[in-house]
């Protein structure tokens, strides 16, 4: 069997002329949350398309619990859970109605867990779904979701749109449903909430016009991107010459610079660069994420500096 | 996938109540003034429409808002197979169909029957029911459409006129109408898929293929046609235009008078008497024997063809196909008045549905294929005129010249004499062309006799090469001679005459075949084929043009697969089929097998960090 949840092999998505994913290599272990971070049109929601057999790759292959993605079955597909933004249930439908229809159709399907999840939303069986608040809608499609026991759950930014007491519940049920009431199942998870992904994530991944650009723990992330102040007294130095900038800003007079994956001899060579101070300050994810992304947009960092 | 057919349901049960009683209302309504089931089948057709337009609009909405990615996410990711999940919405959309269209129909016909002495037959119920197969027709058309991701997916609309908008009996447009109905289920599964491809499979392949490429034939031939003719009238050229009509062209013949299309067969004439005709010809002595009818409406047909009623001077009467008899009412009270039949006595049913002709003299006259019969109007009876046998069919020509009063058939011209206070054949002149080619008959009385006049070129534009005129002398005796011929000449190019062949000869049998197949009632060409018309003879010129459009198309098939993901054997089949096809297989190819762009480049040395 193979191990790993997600499988993809140079994977490449085109729409017309423009690429979604661009040689796309990636394998997630099983049992694991993996975040999923990048900017919009990164390529993640056509990723999951892709591995849900929604959109034929135009190069390359996909592998979901070890089964190529363009073949999935009906029993495959009752393994993998799918959460999106848009929460896009049919509004006509009853709650009750909905929840026996998926009750039907997935053989282990987990009554408790449904109540256990759908208690922390105000939702009532005989409601319509088009009747339910956002955070409410959010709040089922993650109940019906949870309740088919899946071994891969794919949530496709579940809490976007959602206010801070929604994000808040969706996020703790999902927790305490899932991660302390684990029974192996991988999730995959994509957020542009780093409190989110800080609180989940045992893997962080990052794509960027479609390609990989990191994949580790986000606490080793956050260790290898620093931000380094310094103070030139005369005209500041071209600093995107040294190595590994990701970002450069003067504030104050003070130039302040994230950098990624540099020790402590980078100091020494901003003051050969005639920095007269300097010092070092770790950044938390969401600067450290913030940077590493916009760094692609070249032009828009260059200017910052 | 219960649930998800009672959802459908539920989503669109009040768009279907309001649906069905609008249409009940609108039905009882405009029986009031008229009588749909038996009015022309335009009305049948604009019926025919509406309610396709309604199955399109659902199919629109429905398939419009499940195709958003997620939604369709959500239909399809999930433990079923999606033909069952496909079958959920398809049963759905035959649950409403039989609500909002079929119920109300029913009911209005059902209601007429019972309580009025209007005529509905067996037919009617089936065209009540084929108008609900039509509208799950276009319901499952317009999924395709929505599901497809090529924008020429419209082109499966043509599927349905193609296939099931035929004359024809009612079993036959409802079995068709049944095929039709399989063939879209079947389209639509194709596309009824996660990533909405219609996939590789040959069958599919074809499947999707062969809707497009008639599509592309006949707006090929239509377009190209209305073009041609647009380019004729800016350049003042156009045959059909009044100020530049051709000379000795079929134009010209068509619209003289009787007596001047004879003057213009005798106009080159050396006859010696010829001139003594052309005399004698005027307006008054001179008639047109028709074609009246081309096409007679079979047993049982799916709507109406010809005039189902005709009224004497008290009474409406309607022909029933079930009985095959008229059933008379008072035009004033409504009263039912009996039925009436064949012979002279009434009381036999016709072979077939008469139409209703007139002569030069206005008498009106019942013809069905075998038997004439003329309407005394103020007694409301029938009198049986001719009859013929056979293979000869009427052709609803009738005139009225002296003494003798003129009927065409497929076969000939009968000039009936009176005889003891009845109609006897005094003389026949045998068509000599084929009756499908022939485009008027005019008679004129002269000192000899009567002179008979045969205008072929019906089909001229169609591709029949043949058009001559032919005028025979029939004399007081009986004996025909022939005295006069002359060639018409062709009014437009030979190339545009053959359009409908050359531009894909295959597609031409394929859309013409059906007419073959089926009876739609069309007199048909006495002793001929009913494949004669597939297997008509082309000019050189038409070859040369099919041939190098079929040679074409293999090229431009050749160098549009010449790189991409096609197999040498798909792209040999593609080829092939385009040799075959012609252009209207080269434009499918374009559409099913898209130029890939190249977005795809070899990979980058992009290394993940990690």
């Amino acid at each position: 069997m193979n191990d790993y949840a997600i499988d993809t092999e140079a994977l490449c998505l085109s729409y017309g002329n423009k690429l979604a994913l661009d040689h796309l290599t990636l394998r997630l272990p099983r049992g694991a949350v993996h975040t999923f971070v990048g900017a919009n049109g990164a390529g993640k929601s056509s990723l999951f398309r892709v591995l849900l057999g929604f959109e034929q790759a135009s190069a390359g292959s996909a592998r979901v619990l070890g089964h190529d993605a363009t073949r999935l079955t009906p029993a495959l597909r009752e393994r993998i859970g799918y959460v999106n933004e848009e929460h896009a249930l049919p509004g006509w439908m009853r709650v009750r109605e909905l929840k026996r229809m998926h009750e039907r159709q997935y053989a282990r399907w987990n009554e408790a867990r449904y109540h256990e999840v759908i208690r922390h939303f105000n939702v009532m069986p005989d409601q319509r779904v088009c009747e339910l608040s956002r955070g409410e809608q959010a709040g089922l499609n993650l109940a019906l979701a949870l309740s088919q026991c899946p071994e891969l759950l794919i949530l496709d930014e579940p809490t976007l749109g959602l206010d801070v007491v929604a994000k808040r519940v969706f996020l703790d049920t999902m927790l305490e449903t899932t991660l302390f009431d684990n029974d192996g199942a991988t999730i995959v998870f994509c957020s542009h909430q780093m409190d989110e992904i800080e609180r989940v994530a045992d893997n962080l991944v990052i794509l960027e016009h479609g390609r990989l650009r990191y994949m580790n723990g986000p606490a080793d992330f956050c260790e290898r991107i620093r931000l380094w102040v310094a103070a030139f007294p005369f005209k500041t130095p071209d600093v995107w010459q040294l190595p590994g900038v990701l970002q450069a800003q003067t504030i104050e007079g003070h130039t302040h610079l994230v950098v990624f994956d540099q020790d402590d001899s980078f100091g020494a060579r901003l003051k050969l660069l005639g920095a007269q101070s300097v010092q070092t300050i770790p950044l938390g994810l969401e600067r450290a994420v913030n940077a590493f992304l916009t760094c692609g947009h070249a032009g828009t960092s260059r200017r910052a500096a | 996938m219960l649930e998800l057919y009672f959802s459908e349901l539920r989503r669109f049960r009040k768009a279907a109540a309001i649906h069905g009683i609008a249409c009940l209302l609108i039905l009882v309504a405009l029986e009031q003034v008229g009588d749909l089931p038996n009015e022309s089948s335009w009305t049948h057709v604009v019926m025919l429409m509406l309610y396709m337009l309604s199955g399109l609009g659902l199919a629109l909405y429905q398939f419009g808002t499940y195709r958003q990615p997620n939604r369709w996410i959500w239909l399809l990711h999930r433990p079923t197979h999606r033909a069952r999940i496909l079958a959920a919405l398809v049963l759905a959309a035959v649950t409403l169909t039989l609500l909002a269209v079929a119920l109300p129909l029913f009911i209005v016909l059902a209601s007429q029957a019972h309580f009025t002495n209007r005529v509905i037959d067996g037919r009617h119920y089936a065209g009540a029911a084929f108008l609900a197969l039509s509208t799950l027709s276009a319901w499952m058309a317009g999924g395709y459409m929505m599901l497809h991701r090529s924008r020429w997916a419209f082109a499966i609309l043509v599927l349905p006129v193609v296939l099931t908008m035929r004359m024809a009996t009612a079993a036959t447009v409802l079995g068709l109408g049944v095929a039709c109905c399989a063939l879209l289920l079947f389209l639509l599964y194709t596309v009824f898929r996660p990533s909405r491809r219609i996939g590789d499979g040959a069958g599919t392949v074809v499947a999707n293929a062969l809707p497009l490429q008639v599509c592309f034939y006949l707006a090929l031939v239509w377009g190209g046609s209305m073009l041609f003719q647009l380019g004729q009238m800016l350049a003042g050229v156009y045959p059909l235009s009044s100020d530049h009509v051709p000379r000795g062209g079929h134009t010209e013949a068509v619209r003289s008078y009787p007596d001047e299309a004879i003057q213009l067969g005798l106009a080159t004439n050396a006859n010696p008497r010829a001139s003594v005709w052309r005399a004698d010809l005027d307006r008054d002595n001179s008639v047109s024997v028709g074609p009246n009818v081309r096409q007679y409406a079979v047993r049982n047909l799916i709507t109406n063809q010809g005039r189902v009623m005709f009224s004497d001077d008290v009474n409406l009467r309607t022909f029933s196909h079930d009985r095959m008899m008229y059933r008379g009412v008072n035009r004033r009270t409504r009263a039912d008045k009996g039925w009436l039949g064949a012979g002279d006595d009434g009381m036999a049913p016709f072979d077939a549905q008469p139409t209703v002709v007139r002569d030069n003299r206005k008498t009106t006259y019942l013809v069905n294929p075998h038997d004439l019969h003329v309407l005394n109007a103020a007694r409301g009876t029938l009198h049986r005129m001719l009859r013929v046998d056979g293979t000869e069919q009427l052709a609803g020509g009738v005139a009225v010249l002296g003494d003798r009063t003129l009927v065409l058939t497929n076969r000939r011209l009968i000039l009936l004499a009176p005889s003891a206070g009845r109609q006897d054949i005094a003389a026949a002149v045998r068509l000599p062309l084929p009756f499908g080619d022939l485009e008027r008959v005019d008679a004129a009385g002269v000192t000899d006799g009567i002179l008979v006049s045969f205008l072929y070129g019906y089909r001229q534009t169609d591709g029949v090469a043949d058009a001559p005129q032919i005028i025979y002398l029939v004399d007081h005796a009986g004996r025909v001679q022939q005295v006069a011929r002359r060639e018409l000449t062709h009014d437009f190019p030979l190339l545009f005459e053959h359009k409908d062949w050359w531009v894909s000869p295959a597609l031409y049998a394929l859309v013409n075949l059906p007419d073959a197949l089926i009876d739609n009632g069309s007199i048909p060409d006495d002793g001929a084929s009913r494949f004669a018309e597939l297997l008509r003879p082309r000019p050189s010129v038409a070859w040369a043009a099919a041939l190098a459009a079929c040679l074409l198309s293999a090229a431009c098939a050749a160098w549009w697969t010449r790189c991409g993901r096609a197999t040498p054997r798909t792209r040999l089949t593609w080829c092939f089929a385009c040799l075959v096809l012609g252009v209207p297989g080269l434009l499918s190819l374009m559409v099913l097998w898209p130029r890939e762009h190249a977005a795809v480049r070899p990979a980058l040395a992009v290394a993940a960090h990690g």
